[in-house]
């Protein structure tokens, strides 16, 4: 592992590195299994079997695990009634996917000596951008060149238009980045936040209780931002969706 | 539809056309009341809000931060990367600072066009839960 190097093991940034678990080569491009590839299948496999094992039975009034998954179901069914509306159904699968596939990312990734996948932008900017590219694609297939007039608000004088249009425009183009840093800030942030109170722990001796009681705290409030953060993507790609299947803001 | 010997198909199979059979009618009507008085049993316990308090998750420990979080990353960002690519195209052109000026205020106005967004959207859906919330209230101070 040579980014091991760069990075020593006592800095709140180790946690970030992704090791590779072997070291395979495939005509120069590196395809070794990583640490991250290894949380992200943890992800999908945990949510699913999850999923799958909880409704098995199917029994008609759910006992206790079914309803956990019920309830998953009816949160995102009721999200994109609520958001997109009836027109949004098709997009179900899509967004449940993405959502589960977060929330499992980020609460595996609160286990101790875990990895968090989505503390990496280039995990988080491939989510958003598969949104972005998404309901762009819906939004052309939907409206065709009609598409275009999303970037022209109703009600703008002719001479203002060529300083709008160009906003609108940029506005649009920096929904994706905007969508990926939220999450991966919020993770990164919080995680180097609790590795640095773990430090302090240990340097302060005897005081570490103090920043030892608030990591206690600190950690109940990153489980909460761990759902948190997946239900603000989720619900934001809902609201994409929406202006790309009606056009509106 | 109308099945006389099954009283109860009448009211179910208002909401579920595809059970005609006399079997699937009966069945859906002990269906209907059961869920009833899982409803009414919920609701004496108070437990009835379990899907709602998922949807109150925003207002939860992380809530108030998760806001702060939504609507300054907005403007951050269109700012940031606006002005990078200012520079870039400036650096490309070899027009500085020009072009980087300009589009700093592009993405100024991008950012707080992608703020105020946002906070609208979160001042509808806040106004929306107040509205349901009192809905509700209103509904049971009339049932008691």
């Amino acid at each position: 592992m040579s980014a091991d190097r760069h990075i020593d093991h006592s800095s709140p940034m180790h946690q970030f590195v992704i090791g590779r678990l072997n070291d395979w080569q495939l005509g120069g491009l590196d395809i070794s299994f990583s640490k991250a590839a290894a949380f992200m299948f943890g992800a999908v496999i945990v949510a699913t079997l999850f999923l799958v094992l909880t409704t098995s039975k199917r029994s008609m009034v759910p006992g206790r695990w079914q309803s956990v998954s019920e309830l998953w179901y009816e949160f995102i069914a009721d999200m994109i009634k609520e958001t997109i509306g009836s027109d949004g159904r098709k997009y179900f699968p899509f967004v449940f996917s993405l959502f589960s596939f977060i929330v499992m990312c980020n609460l595996l990734g609160m286990l101790p000596y875990a990895y968090t996948v989505t503390s990496h932008i280039a995990v988080t900017i491939t989510l958003a951008l598969s949104v972005f590219i998404l309901t762009t694609f819906i939004g052309i297939t939907r409206h065709g060149t009609h598409f275009l007039s999303f970037f022209v608000p109703k009600g703008v004088p002719l001479v203002m238009l060529f300083l709008v249009v160009p906003i609108e425009v940029l506005s649009y183009f920096m929904r994706p980045i905007s969508h990926s840093v939220r999450l991966f800030a919020n993770m990164t942030a919080g995680h180097t936040m609790l590795k640095v109170f773990g430090a302090f722990v240990v340097q302060m001796g005897v005081f570490g209780v103090l920043p030892f009681a608030l990591i206690v705290a600190l950690t109940g409030l990153e489980v909460a931002i761990a759902v948190l953060q997946a239900y603000v993507f989720t619900i934001l790609t809902c609201l994409y969706l929406n202006d790309a299947i009606h056009l509106e803001h | 539809m109308s099945d006389p010997q099954h009283p109860h198909s009448v009211e179910t199979s208002a909401e579920t056309p595809a059970e005609t059979s006399a079997q699937g009618s009966s069945q859906g009507a002990s269906l209907d009341e059961l869920g009833g008085r899982i409803s009414k049993a919920r609701h004496g316990a108070g437990l009835d809000k379990s899907a709602e308090e998922l949807g109150e998750l925003e207002r939860g420990a992380g809530a108030d931060l998760s806001a702060a979080w939504r609507i300054s990353i907005e403007i951050v960002v269109a700012l940031v990367v606006c002005t990078a690519i200012g520079w870039a195209l400036d650096y490309w052109f070899g027009t500085k600072p020009w072009l980087m000026l300009l589009f700093l205020f592009l993405g100024g106005a991008a950012g707080i066009n992608n703020a105020v967004r946002t906070a609208l959207r979160m001042d509808a859906q806040a106004a929306e839960v107040m509205q349901r919330k009192a809905q509700t209230k209103a509904s049971t101070a009339k049932k008691e």
